[in-house]
């Protein structure tokens, strides 16, 4: 009998061990598969929009009963293929921040509660389109969407500066080993040539852009902290610009550095 | 008889245990733990280039490296992945 209990606490055991192993395991999609989930499901969405628009034009035409009826239809499917892309696209920056996470120097979990947050709103948003049962209703809903729709956006926008940022400046730490590097390497020189001279004055003129790029970062990291409550989409291009000129000029020293090495080859 | 009931109790308060924590930690959605990744392949979005920490590189060393974050600094001015995809979410069913 002893051998009877034993073997029936293994058996829930292990049944509680496989049910939560693959309910984890089914929310580890990479970001790559998610982006491909996110382009079909978006696509999916694209296509259900003119068969909407159709049956929209039919229904404002004659106002008949079977019109609105089939506008209703078209309407719930394109919720429903609308609930289907919002969610690829939410779970999408959800695995790329965690992707990003792992890489980068990011450390913060706000963003993860927040987008889990919204992962459940959408599900119990996606069960209500099923049962809607007039245009009225999927006006409402529709509405609904949009308003969450712009706070999933802003997440986006915030999700995208922080690996943006991060991005930048783990390249920007990466080049200041190179120019350490470099700079031992030329110190190392003790000929005059002058084309040693020559890759010293280069040198030392690529470097005074050092400060600048560091303050285009931190310019960039001052306009992300405000994403939180700010306009997203105008603060977002200030990061953008931002970051962009610290690029090009991170891209300047490289190619300076280059041709210093290439020089005394 | 009784030591059976007790045996039969405590296998099911084991269970009804688990079960609880497994139920705590699916809805606690402020623990960390819940929300963070599991492990994943690397993006291309991010920097992959680790120089060598070698104070004295030499030449090919320094150009490798140079040229393994030029590629980074490539592929991070091209995705744009992260822009969120516009809907149409007036349907103009009311009016």
């Amino acid at each position: 009998m002893k051998k009877f209990y034993v073997f029936i606490f293994l058996f829930f055991s292990l049944a509680l061990f496989l049910l939560y192993t693959k309910s984890t395991l089914a929310q580890s999609k990479t970001s790559t598969e998610n982006y491909q989930e996110l382009l079909q499901n978006y696509r999916s969405y694209q296509d259900a929009i003119t068969p909407f628009n159709t049956k929209k034009s039919r229904y404002l035409t004659y106002g008949t009963v079977d019109t609105q009826a089939e506008l209703l239809d078209a309407s719930k499917n394109l919720l429903n293929v609308e609930t289907r892309a919002i969610t690829s696209y939410t779970s999408f920056i959800k695995s790329l921040l965690a992707e990003a996470t792992q890489i980068l120097q990011y450390r913060d979990t706000v963003l993860y509660i927040k987008l889990d947050d919204e992962l459940s709103s959408l599900n119990i948003a996606g069960g209500k389109v099923g049962t809607l049962s007039s245009l009225s209703e999927a006006e409402t809903l529709s509405a609904d969407f949009s308003d969450q729709y712009k706070k999933i956006s802003r997440i986006g926008y915030q999700i995208k500066s922080i690996v943006e940022i991060e991005s930048v400046k783990k390249i920007f730490a990466n080049l200041q080993v190179e120019k350490n590097k470099l700079e031992n390497f030329l110190n190392e020189q003790t000929g005059s040539t002058s084309q040693i001279l020559a890759a010293k004055e280069k040198f030392s003129t690529l470097n005074q852009d050092f400060g600048r790029i560091s303050d285009l970062i931190s310019q960039a990291e001052t306009s992300q902290k405000k994403l939180e409550n700010g306009d997203p989409i105008g603060l977002t291009q200030e990061i953008w610009k931002n970051l962009n000129e610290a690029k090009a000029v991170i891209g300047q020293i490289i190619t300076g550095y280059q041709n210093i090495i290439f020089s005394l080859k | 008889m009784i030591k059976k009931l007790l045996m039969i109790l405590l296998v099911f308060a084991f269970i009804g245990g688990i079960l609880f924590l497994l139920y705590v930690g699916k809805n606690k959605m402020h623990a960390p733990s819940i929300s963070l990744p599991v492990p994943i392949s690397q993006p291309t979005s991010v920097p992959e280039a680790s120089p060598s920490a070698t104070p004295n590189g030499s030449i090919v060393e320094m150009e490798n490296d140079l040229k393994l974050i030029g590629n980074d600094l490539q592929k991070i001015k091209e995705d744009t992945r992260l822009n969120p995809p516009a809907f149409l979410f007036d349907l103009g069913l009311t009016k």
